[in-house]
Formats: C-alpha cells, structure tokens, sequence
C-alpha cells in the first residue's frame, strides 16, 4: 500500500477537522461552553490553514485526490470513494470556511449563557465538516450522503429552541420538502450510476460523450439517461436551493438563532448552485433541462424580489431577498455561464451573512425609530432631495450605459457570457440598494448615499474584474459547449430580465406610494395595488395552495386508508389504555 | 447433529428443568443467544468444523441466522414474573432451535419439519402474551394455516416429496414456486398480507410484538431465497412488475396508513413494516446477484426498528400514555432517549451513513437488470414518507413544551443506553463500509 501523499492527508484533514471539533463540543457536558467554542473555532481554523496550505503545497492548477475507503456501489473498476481538491473545491471551500468562522465569532457573544450552546455549536460544526465534504466529493454517492447529512444538521441547528414549537414544526416541514427533494436528487444519481456504471466523477464525465440508449422511449419520443438524470437531480436542487414552487420551507425557518440563519443563507442554500457547477458536464449534454432552470430561476427572481418589497420584517425581508438571488444563480447556471454563478454565489453568500448577523442591530435599532421605515419616501423627499435623485440615477443609470456603450462598441464590453448577465444583476441590485435606502429614511443622510454609491461602485468593480479571473479560474468547466447568445434560452433572457427589472421599479415605487400619507409625487392607493400587496404579502399563496392540493388530500387519503384498514378487522371493544392511566 | 441447532435445545433443557431462578435464566439465554450467533458466523468463515447439517454454501443463510438471534433473544426482555418468563424464556430458544433448522438443513423434509415447528412455537408465544386474546389469534391463523400447508405443498409439487395426484394437472412449476413463493410471502410485507403483519396490540409490551414478526419477515426471507427461488420457471420474469407493484402498495398504503394513526406502537409497527417492504423486490429482483446488499438491507432495517421499539416500550412504561397528543417536550426528561429515538429514526429511514442506505444502492447498481433502478425510483416516495413520519413522530413526542397531561418520566438508564446504542455500531458500520461484509463472507464465492 502506498503512503498517503501530505497533500491527500491534508485534504482530508479539511473536512474532519470541524466534524471533530462537532464531536467534541456534542460530548462536553453542559457548562463547559468555553471550551466547546475553542475546540469548534479551533478545528475550523486548523482546517481553514489545511486549506491555505493545499492552495500553497498543490503545483499549479493540478488536482489533488485523497481516497477515503474503496467504491461498492460503481460496477466499473475505478479509483476509491474520496475527495477532490480542484479549483471548485478550493473557492467553495474558502467560501465555508470563512462564513463558518466569521459566524463561530459572532456567536461566540451571542450564544453566550444559551443552556443548548454547545450542542449549537456542535451542530454548526457539523453543517461545516459535511458541506466541506460536499464540495470536495469526487464521487455522487458520497456527494448526495454530504448533501443529505447537511440537512440534517441544518434541522438540528434550527431546533435549536427546543421547547418552542414555533422553530421545532418549520424544522419538520424543512425536513420533509427537503427530503422529497432529495429523494428526487438520488434519482437522479441513481439513473447516471445505472446507466454509467460508475459514480466517480472523472469517469462519469468521461463516458457521457459515449452515445447511450434512450432510458425511456414513449410516444415517439425518447429521453436519454443524462437528460433523465439532468433533470431530476435539477429538481432535487430547485428544492434546496428555495425555488418556486419549492420555496414554501425557507420563509418559515425564521425562528432559529441568527447565526443559523446567517449560515443557511450564506452556506447551505447555495449548495444547490454548487452542485449545478460540479455538474454541469451533465447539464450541458441536457439543454432542455437548462432552459426549465432559466425559467424557473428567472421567475423565482422576479417573486423573491416582489415579495420582498412588501415585508415589514426584516429578518423576512432578507429571506425573500435570498430567495430572489438564488433566483438569479440558477437562471445564470441555466443559461450556461457557470462561472459567473459562483462569483454570484460567493459574492451573496458574503453579504447575506453580513446581512442577517447585522440584523438584529438593524431590528434593535428600529425599536428606537418608532416610525421607520413608515413614511419614508415623503420625509426621504423634504430631507435630501437633490442628493438621492443624484446618487439614486447614479446607480440605476450605471448599467444602463454599460449596456449602451456596449452595443455601440459593436464588440463585447465585458468578459464572456457572464458579461450581459452581470450587468442585469447590477441593474436589479442598483434598483434594490435605491428602494431599500428610502425605506430606512434613518439612513439616508448624504454621507451614507455616498458610502452605499461607493460600495456599489467597488462591487460592480469586482464582478467585472473578477468574472474574468473566475473564467479563467474554472476553465475546464468553461471548455464545455454552453449555449451560445444564438439560443432561444438568451432571446428569451433579455425580455424576461427586463420584465424583472421593469416589474421590480414599478412595484417598488407603488409600495413606496403607498407607505407614504401625503405624497404628492405618486399615486394614492387604489383597489388593484392592495390587491397586489394582499398576493406579494401572502407569497402568491403558495402555502394556501400547498395545503389545499397536496397536504389535505394526503392527509384524506391517509384517513381513508386507515378507516378501510380498521375497518376491515373485526369489532372489538375499545381497549382500555395502559394500567395505571392518569384518566382513569 | 450440528451445533448450531443443538445449541438452543441445550438451552431450552437447561432453562426448562432448573427452577425459577430469573437471574440464572436470563445469563442461559444470553448466552445461548450470544453463542448461537457467533457460530452462525464462525459456521462460514470455517472457524468451526462441518457438521451434518452444514448449508450448501450460503453465506447468506448463515447471516441470516446470526441476525434473527438478535430478535428472538429480546422477546423474553423486562419480563418480571418468574413464571412467565421461564415459558418466554423456553419458547424463545425453541423458536432458535426451530429457526436454525430451518435455516441450515439441506433437505426438504427436514426443513418443512423445522417451519413447522416455528409456526406452532410462534402461536404460543403470541398466546403468551397479554392481549385482547381473539384478535390477537385471530390475526395469526390464516398467515400460519396457509404457510403451513403452501411449503409442503409447494415442494411436493417439484419433485421433492412424494407427488400428490390430486395435483397432476397443474403446470408443475410455476404452481410449485407459486406456493412456495406465498408460503413466505404472508410473513413479508406484501399487499395484501402486510395487514396482519403490522398488527400490535394496544396491552402489553412493543418489543415482542415486533421482535417475533421481525424474527418472522427473517425466516421468510431466508425460505424464499433457499426454497422458492431453485424453483424458478422460466417465464417468471414477466411477473416481476406486479411483484414490484404490490410490494409497492404495501410501502405506500403503510406509510400513508401511519401518517394518521395517533398511537405511537401502532405508527410504529405500520411503519416498520411499510419500510421492509423494501426487502421482497429486492431479494426476487437481486437476491441472487446482488445477495451482500440484501444482507446490509436485513441488519440495518432490523437493528433501528429493534431499537425504536425499545425506546418506545421504554416511553410507554415511564409515562404510562401511548397516544401522541399526551406526550410534548420530553427531552427535558429523557435526553438519551431522545437521541437514541432521533438516531435509530435516522437509521431506519436510509439517511445516507446507515446500511439502509447503502443497501439500496448497492441493490440498485446492477446494469443487468433494468427493473432495478425503476423499483429504486419507485420506492423512493415510500422512503421519504416514512423518514417524514419518524421525524414528525420524534418532533412530536420530544420536542415542545412539557405536556403536563403524561408523568414526569425518568431516562434511559446510562448502561442500558449504551447497550441500545450498540445497536447502532453494525448499522453505522455497514452504511460506510458496506463493502467489508461481502470482501468477508463472498470471498470466491456468489
């Protein structure tokens, strides 16, 4: 048997290291919260330095593989189930692992003299240690186990208010959709393993240009393995990932601690575009399955950010903003610019963390401003006329321009595919940065108009700059064919997009319209506008139709089935419950 | 004769003429129990020498038995009263005995002589608890009149036993397997025989009730791999959609049937048994290919579902309620018991780690059969059914605010808990390395 390479030992050393810091702080005996926190935040680090040191010991861009125990499930020879250390892995990794840690930080006051910290923290170690092995798996099967053990200590995490049916029934119903999901997902894995013979990634990604037998042939039509399979592990992932009309799970989880919240948005409901680009060999040979995400991620974009504009709280604003992004990563996997997708991803996962750790000061502060964010756009108006028109034209404007200079320039102003997209996102982010500076009239003193321009600005910056690193970055997976500006999917792209943006500006404005009592710029209210707010409030009564066509009929059916199974036995006296019952 | 079958009648002898002493019996059948699975094992891997009644090969048989000495052992478990729990104690072991000569002898009279044995020990054993005793008979004689007489009848039919002349007509082969196949089949969850089998009744403990049909669902499998399959015909393959689609309805009218019911052993028993439905379409559609995944599927649906089910007796007996709506936030009172229930939850229901699990893949792999990866496809509802039902159930009884209407219970004591989590070690074992099982057991051989 050969030695283990220092780099394989390290990789491996990645993914453990925070489940053992999980194990750790799971055994301590309560009181002992200090020494949980050291073990869990230390593991992390150390495997954030295992992480720096495989960047450094790694020659170039050459893949480092580590195998953990031999493959059963493959019935074609190949290497062990294992890991892999790409440049994928590497970035999601990072992503991880700095959110991890910046979060441990955060909750090292904020969960101080909780009675359940350290089973927090063991929880949050665990959620670490399995989505650092998610994003590192070289084989489907130990990818979907990582996938699936992420969920369930993204369900202990958010139990984590025992006594508080309030967060232990949303912790069930994310169980439930989530399983139904993976169910869907191991579908998929499954179909490729039968049809290829193997679920290690390399050989699967090779044998799929070989032509395969159609899996299902009905009516004329035949649906091949990788197209069958494309699409029911793209199920699997609109799930998780809070697509409509999967999305019914995430607003409810609210109720768990921040930090958890912070985490989910920031780490575990990004996990669905990462396995879009781990997979995206798959995805490509299957175009039809990429057009159904566009559209599907396009429309969960444009509800998110709808939805989003009428919720008065904030938690519940960034929930249905996360949404809403999430919305945007899939429609950019779905056309094909993967690379883009994961600057979006960490890019989301960065600012939604900063965002929800930030939002109990902002909620704390509220208490405080007894009318904010009411009344905004009138006293926005009187205060700070000029410099919002200035600022708010500014950053509306920008990629506005771009697109314009770019047509004009007749050649493309900014890198690839992911150039056009990235400007649409500037665009929907520019409109959303303006809404949001008028809610909170508190905030909008020029000095801040200035800093939020600014940080746009260097945003804007970084994904220009940094798309173009990142397809460099990923450039196998950017070798594959994607869909060319010829296809369908991007002459539906520009309509669609505008819609959102155009959807988005007028929405916004009514709502402003509306929270406002005297304002003399916009309209009043009217009939149809509350009946647009009752449907954004309500989510398009998305959870109003779940119930009536999918829970109530299981629930009758369930019924029915028990009374057929009762009722089929012989009649017998009720018998009496245990001895001892305290109901006599 | 093999040790493997005297073992248990020593013990039955021993246990029957030694007076009342509960401590002594319990250390007999402990380690008659502990003994006859370790030989089970050793019998394969031939550290132990070969007897007369030694299997032609089969690893899987020998496994099998190792496996159903783990429920047959706890049907006698917390049994208080002396009297009762020497005739637990002797019916148990005769039902090993039974069980093992069943399971190991060769020849067909034999065999047929051993099941029936079983199937009249397992009516006293179910006569031997407390229950609403006509339904709890009545749920027993059609399962066990018709096993009794389909076996025999089956292996008359092919040429095993004297032929019966009655029967000439009959096209010889696909009656015989018919037969046969029925005659285990009314043990396994099947639509329409699952509905005795997920029986238990309100009085009484949980862990024997499941542990006999456990042990039961195990003898089956064991006869349909050795005494229905040889009989194969060659159009059989054409049936195996309705195969797949009835041990599908069982799967889904269990988990849908469970989803309502408000007692915790019932939700339990139905749940169990809708699970193991998995079993029968994989042991007809891979049984003999793919006979490693079929093992992994047998330890890890049993090991959890023992587990739940002493967890549940134990919630049962402590609060002395069996309904849902009486119990709400007991993880105050009883964290070990609420991680054992969380992690055997997790276990039964195939989360990726536990050998469920694996199982199911390692079943589902095999590019020579396509029916494989439909039924896996197909299964997959039911699956997540029963994972959401356990989860809702642990939910439910764990989570919350205290529920003032059940007592203040006490915990799992600290070394029992650690005995039930042992439970757990094969199963973890095997979902992360399953493939240890077969590189042990199937060296050169299926």
């Amino acid at each position: 048997m050969e030695p283990l390479p220092f780099s394989a030992f390290l990789l491996i050393g990645v993914p453990l290291l925070p489940l053992l810091g999980a194990a750790v702080a799971y055994s301590l005996p309560s009181g002992h919260e200090k020494l949980a926190f050291a073990s869990t935040r230390g593991t992390t680090f150390l495997s954030f330095l295992g992480a720096v040191f495989l960047v450094v010991f790694s020659s170039g861009n050459a893949p480092v593989r580590a195998v953990l125990f031999p493959d059963p499930f493959s019935s074609v020879p190949g290497p062990g189930m294992g890991l892999l250390w790409d440049p994928l892995a590497a970035i999601m990794s990072f992503l991880i692992l700095s959110v991890s840690l910046t979060i441990q930080t955060f909750s090292y006051r904020y969960m101080s003299g909780e009675p359940r910290a350290g089973a927090f923290l063991g929880g949050f170690s665990l959620a670490t240690g399995f989505l650092l092995i998610l994003v590192t798996a070289r084989n489907l099967v130990l990818l979907y186990a990582a996938w699936e053990l992420v969920l369930v200590a993204l369900c202990l995490l958010l139990i984590h208010h025992r006594d508080r049916r309030e967060s232990s029934r949303p912790a069930t119903r994310t169980w439930v959709m989530n399983q139904v999901g993976g169910g869907i997902f191991l579908s998929g894995i499954l179909v490729l393993g039968h049809s290829f013979g193997t679920f290690d990634l390399d050989g699967l990604f090779l044998s799929l240009h070989q032509s395969s037998d159609p899996i299902i042939s009905w009516a004329g039509y035949d649906v091949s393995p990788v197209g069958l399979a494309g699409f029911l592990i793209g199920l699997g992932i609109l799930v998780r990932s809070a697509q409509f009309p999967f999305h019914l799970w995430l607003p409810l989880t609210l109720d768990a601690p921040t930090p958890v919240s912070g985490f989910m948005h920031a780490g575990i409901v990004n996990a669905g575009g990462f396995i879009l680009n781990r997979l995206s060999p798959v995805f490509l040979q299957s175009p039809n399955v990429l057009h159904g995400l566009f559209l599907v991620g396009a429309f969960t974009a444009v509800m998110g950010s709808a939805v989003m504009l009428v919720q008065a709280n904030v938690k519940q604003t960034l929930v249905f903003s996360t949404m809403g992004q999430m919305g945007y990563m899939i429609a950019e996997c779905g056309l094909g610019v993967f690379p883009a997708a994961i600057f979006h991803m960490i890019a989301h996962g960065i600012f939604k963390a900063t965002l929800f750790l930030g939002s109990g000061g902002v909620i704390h502060a509220a208490r405080f401003h007894e009318h904010s964010p009411k009344g905004s756009l009138f006293r926005a108006f009187r205060r700070h006329r000029i410099a919002w028109i200035i600022a708010g034209t500014l950053l509306i404007s920008l990629p506005i321009l771009l697109l314009l200079l770019d047509a004009f320039r007749g050649k493309p102003f900014l890198p690839g595919r992911g150039g056009v997209i990235l400007l649409f996102f500037g665009l929907a982010t520019a409109m959303q940065t303006v809404f949001n500076l008028f809610r909170f009239s508190h905030l909008l003193t020029p000095r801040s108009v200035v800093i939020f321009t600014a940080v746009f600005g260097l945003i804007f910056g970084l994904y220009w700059g940094g798309l173009h690193w990142f397809d460099q970055l990923l450039e196998p997976m950017t070798h594959f064919s994607a869909m060319s500006t010829k296809d369908h999917g991007w002459a539906f792209f520009y309509p669609v997009t505008l819609a959102t943006m155009g959807f988005i500006l007028v929405v916004g404005w009514i709502f402003l319209a509306r929270e406002s009592p005297v304002s003399r710029f916009l309209p009043s209210r009217s009939p149809w506008t509350d009946r647009l707010h009752d449907l954004l409030d309500q989510g398009l009564f998305g959870e109003s139709l779940m119930r009536r066509f999918i829970v109530h009929p299981i629930m009758r059916l369930s019924g029915l089935v028990r009374r057929i199974h009762e009722r089929l036995r012989v009649e017998r006296p009720p018998v009496p419950d245990l001895e001892g019952d305290l109901d006599g | 004769m093999d040790v493997l079958v005297l073992l248990p009648l020593a013990g039955v002898l021993l246990v029957r003429f030694s007076g009342q002493n509960a401590g002594w019996m319990r250390k007999v059948s402990t380690g008659v129990f502990w003994a006859e699975s370790v030989l089970a094992v050793g019998e394969w891997s031939h550290l132990v020498g070969q007897g007369s009644f030694r299997s032609s090969g089969m690893a899987f048989s020998a496994l099998i038995l190792a496996a159903l000495c783990v429920p047959i052992g706890l049907i006698s478990r917390g049994e208080s009263s002396p009297d009762r729990l020497k005739s637990l104690t002797v019916l148990s072991m005769l039902m090993l005995f039974f069980s093992a000569g069943f399971t190991v002898s060769p020849s067909p009279i034999w065999s047929i002589m051993f099941w029936t044995g079983g199937l009249f020990t397992v009516t006293a054993l179910v006569g031997a608890f407390p229950c609403n005793g006509e339904e709890c008979r009545e749920t027993w004689r059609l399962p066990v009149l018709m096993s009794f007489i389909l076996f025999p009848l089956s292996q008359a039919l092919s040429g095993h036993l004297p032929g019966l002349p009655l029967f000439d007509r009959l096209p010889q082969s696909p009656a015989a397997f018919g037969f046969a196949s029925l005659a285990f089949l009314v043990f396994c969850p099947f639509f329409p025989f699952q509905r005795w089998l997920s029986f238990v009744p309100v009085s009484g403990k949980i862990v024997p009730w499941i542990a006999i049909r456990l042990a039961l669902l195990l003898l089956s499998v064991s006869g349909l791999f050795r005494w229905a399959f040889p009989l194969e015909f060659s159009s059989f393959s054409e049936g195996l959609p309705v195969l797949l689609g009835l041990s599908l309805m069982a799967q889904i009218q269990g988990a849908l049937q469970a989803l309502n019911e408000p007692v915790l052993r019932k939700r339990l028993s139905i749940v169990i048994f809708s699970q193991t439905s998995l079993l029968v379409p994989a042991l007809f559609l891979a049984g003999r290919t793919h006979p490693l995944g079929v093992v992994i599927l047998v330890f890890s649906f049993m090991l959890p579902a023992l587990l739940l089910a002493m967890v549940s007796g134990h919630l049962e007996d402590e609060t002395r309620r069996q309904r849902f709506r009486d119990w709400s936030g007991l993880y105050r009172f009883m964290p070990r018991a609420d991680r054992l229930f969380l992690i055997a939850s997790l276990g039964f229901s195939a989360v990726p780690g536990f050998g469920a699990f694996s199982g199911v893949v390692l079943i589902g792999k095999d590019p020579s059969l396509p029916s494989l990866w439909i039924w896996s496809l197909l299964s997959l509802p039911g699956i997540v059914l029963v994972q959401s039902i356990l989860w809702q159930s642990w939910e439910s009884i764990f989570l919350g605010p205290f529920s003032e209407r059940a007592l203040i219970p006490r915990d799992i004591p600290l070394p029992t808990a650690w005995k039930l989590a042992a439970f757990l070690l094969p199963v973890l074992f095997l979902g992360i390395w399953p493939g240890v099982l077969g590189s042990l057991f199937w060296k050169g051989s299926p």
